[in-house]
């Protein structure tokens, strides 16, 4: 069986939509949190969007025709949909403490939409600098996202690496609405204060940094629990991401069936891909490429596949990451 | 608002440009193709192509760098799986035709110019010739002679639209060459060439090494370049331009109408904005109420020397 989230089975629709923040925060390492409030046809679109889609958020005034960088949108996983907002006194610290989450007016239909993302340049730069209720530009949902096969005996091994974290917060929230039980999550970052999600270290200090916590609020607020690595040994498993994922599996039981969930740059979803291959599992990917519009026009966004029974016949060939991506099998794409 | 290209009515000024509007299926769901004046696919080859290998484009700054090959489905795809859509578009679609050899062009050209839906036919003569060792069709005038006389021959009732290249010494020579071969309008112009380099892995940012340049960075010099065409060439021979460059906002398109052209064409803007789109229609509307000028077609070459 496959489940998406919304009610409908069809494609998402999309579209240009203007939202409001609602929510803006720091945390981490120059990293930020924007919640984005969408009403009317944006809500709508929104509401069927899928883990793995992403957006393309404009960083400049459109309608200052002068005012032209930076010129191209920059992209952002959805790192949730929610139908309620988020408590502005959280973001707002001139607001009274104890406020209420922004609450559903009745026949009001928005949706807010969350990103999680580091500051880089001028694109991420700009939106870091945004304030509250201050319009934003975006495009979206795009692309296809995950999959999700669900079932009593499957489990579900989720793996994010710096940036690629945030959409699998989306797709933890949505497994874990499904009815999947067996969820595990596995966060990868060079540091420890550069884990793009809020961490809740005081929580609890692991008997083993193998064994999955609530260590991220993100992953717990779904009952997710998660195994932290960090390239530098500053906090759970000292190594790669995957190099943990493998490990964990090694001590594990197999259930009957296993689907790993994977993003992050492309070095660690090439070592998922092989990990997959070696247990023979289940794998999807989710890739990030250069580019320009997000949305199938300008054929920027390329990454080599070919199909994945692959006879030698089968010449690699390219498909665009924004419109028949970012999600793909891992034995389609051509690593090398 | 309404504009003429040859015998092909625009109902106003705005075009799309050639490969940054893929095949209007995909822009169809974030504008409504039908408050534009045209639209002109990406430049469709004799056979599929698959393009450049990545990266194929970088921001720069108010810019934007591509090498994507002309990756595009081919011919026979084209005419099987885009045109049905292209059909049910309200507006005039113009067919940009690319290729490595004249026979090549002439082979797409003859095809794609039976079909009923087609307003017109324009070559992106930027393309290299193979036969010529790879120098692009579109720097030497007889070059730029020989293939527009080609594919005139071959399609004579087509409106053809000669897309020029802005990399040449002298853009009149080879746009009077155009003329002189057949050709019932102009567009200037292509994007410059340009690139970007890596330094830390010196190596170049772009797959294909060099790519093209277009977006607002280039937009005095296309401006230019339309000026110049018009002066030099057009003006005279009563042949219309296609202006594009750059353009960003309504402000852009009428500076380039003033400077000569009657229509405009919106890559990189819309690549990064679709719903420039319209707001350059609404704008040219708003600038001719607000001055009184009755038609679109009275900015045409209006400037005052
Ligand atoms: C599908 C997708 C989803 C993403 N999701 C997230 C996310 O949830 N959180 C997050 O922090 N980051 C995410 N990213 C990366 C994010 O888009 C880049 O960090 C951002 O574009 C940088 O822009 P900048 O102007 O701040 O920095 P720049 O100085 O422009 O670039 C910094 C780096 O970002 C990369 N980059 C720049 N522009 C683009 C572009 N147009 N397309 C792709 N990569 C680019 C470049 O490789 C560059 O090295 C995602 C990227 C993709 C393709
Ligand atoms: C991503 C991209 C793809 C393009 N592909 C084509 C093409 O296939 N054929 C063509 O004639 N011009 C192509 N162009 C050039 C544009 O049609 C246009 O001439 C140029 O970009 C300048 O206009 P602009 O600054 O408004 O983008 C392409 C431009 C871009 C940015
Ligand atoms: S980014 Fe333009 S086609 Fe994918």
């Amino acid at each position: 069986m496959t489940i998406s989230p919304g009610q409908s089975q069809e494609t998402p629709r999309r579209g240009q939509f203007q939202g409001r923040i609602a929510g803006a925060d720091r945390f981490g390492d120059k990293l930020r949190s924007l919640t984005v409030a969408l009403t009317g046809a944006g809500a709508a679109a929104f509401r069927q969007a899928r883990p793995g889609q992403f957006v393309q958020l404009s960083c400049r005034d459109l309608h200052d025709g002068r005012c032209a960088s930076p010129l191209l949108r920059r992209p952002l996983s959805i790192a949730g949909i929610h139908q309620e907002g988020p408590n502005p006194a959280a973001s707002d610290p001139s607001a009274p403490t104890g406020t209420k989450p922004t609450q559903r007016a009745p026949g009001d239909e928005s949706v807010w939409v969350e990103f999680l993302f580091r500051v880089q340049g001028p694109g991420t730069g700009w939106l870091s600098r945004r304030a509250l209720d201050e319009p934003l530009d975006l495009l979206g949902p795009l692309g296809n996202g995950f999959r999700l096969p669900t079932g009593r005996d499957r489990r579900a091994i989720l793996i994010g690496g710096g940036v690629g974290l945030p959409p699998m917060f989306f797709l933890a929230d949505v497994l874990s609405r499904a009815g999947q039980t067996d969820i595990v999550a596995f966060a990868g970052a060079r540091t420890v204060s550069q884990f793009v999600g809020t961490l809740c270290l005081d929580r609890c200090e692991p008997a083993s940094t193998l064994m999955p916590l609530g260590l991220l609020e993100q992953f717990n607020r779904c009952g997710v629990g998660c195994v932290l690595a960090t390239d530098d040994g500053s906090r759970g498993f000292a190594g790669s991401v995957v190099e943990a994922v493998e490990e964990f599996l090694a001590g594990q039981p197999k259930p009957a069936r296993t689907d790993l969930y994977a993003c992050g740059p492309k070095g660690m979803l090439r070592a998922v891909a092989r990990l997959a291959e070696r247990r023979d599992l289940a794998c999807q990917v989710c890739m990030e490429a250069y580019m320009a519009c997000g949305i199938g026009l300008c054929q920027s966004c390329v990454v080599p596949v070919r199909s994945a029974d692959a006879g030698a016949a089968d010449a690699p060939h390219y498909k665009l990451v924004c419109s028949q991506g970012p999600v793909f099998d891992a034995r389609t794409i051509c690593w090398d | 608002m309404s504009v003429r290209l040859g015998p092909v009515r625009l109902a106003n000024p705005v075009m799309t440009a050639s490969g940054t509007c893929g095949y209007a299926l995909e822009l169809a769901e974030f504008v409504d193709l039908a408050g534009l004046g045209g639209f002109v696919t990406k430049s469709i080859t004799l056979e599929p192509q698959e393009g450049n290998p990545p990266q194929r484009t970088q921001e720069t700054p108010c810019g934007l760098l591509n090498s994507i090959g002309l990756a595009n489905v081919g011919l026979d795809r084209f005419l099987e799986e885009k045109v049905p859509l292209l059909e049910r578009l309200s507006i005039p679609v113009f067919v940009n035709v690319a290729g490595k050899t004249v026979e090549q062009y002439v082979e797409v050209a003859r095809r794609v110019s039976r079909i009923p839906a087609v307003a017109g036919l324009e070559l992106n003569i930027s393309c290299p010739n193979v036969k010529e060792g790879g120098i692009a069709f579109g720097v030497h005038p007889p070059m730029v002679a020989e293939l527009v006389q080609a594919v005139r021959r071959a399609c004579p009732q087509t409106v053809l639209v000669v897309k020029l290249t802005p990399n040449v010494t002298d853009i009149a020579e080879t746009a009077a060459a155009a003329v002189d071969a057949g050709a019932d309008v102009l567009t200037v112009a292509n994007t410059f060439l340009g690139m970007a380099i890596d330094i830390d892995g010196r190596r170049p940012v772009l797959g294909g090494i060099s790519g093209g340049l277009s977006g607002p960075a280039i937009k005095p010099l296309a401006l230019y370049l339309v000026h110049r065409v018009y002066r030099q060439v057009a003006r005279d021979r009563r042949i219309p331009i296609i202006g594009l460059g750059g353009i960003m906002s309504a402000a852009d398109a009428v500076e380039f109408m003033l400077a000569g052209a009657t229509a405009v064409g919106i890559g990189t803007a819309a690549l990064a904005d679709p719903a420039c789109l319209p707001r350059v229609v609404e704008g040219i509307r708003n600038y001719l109420l607000e001055k009184g000028i009755p038609a679109a077609a009275d900015l045409v070459g209006a400037l005052q020397l």
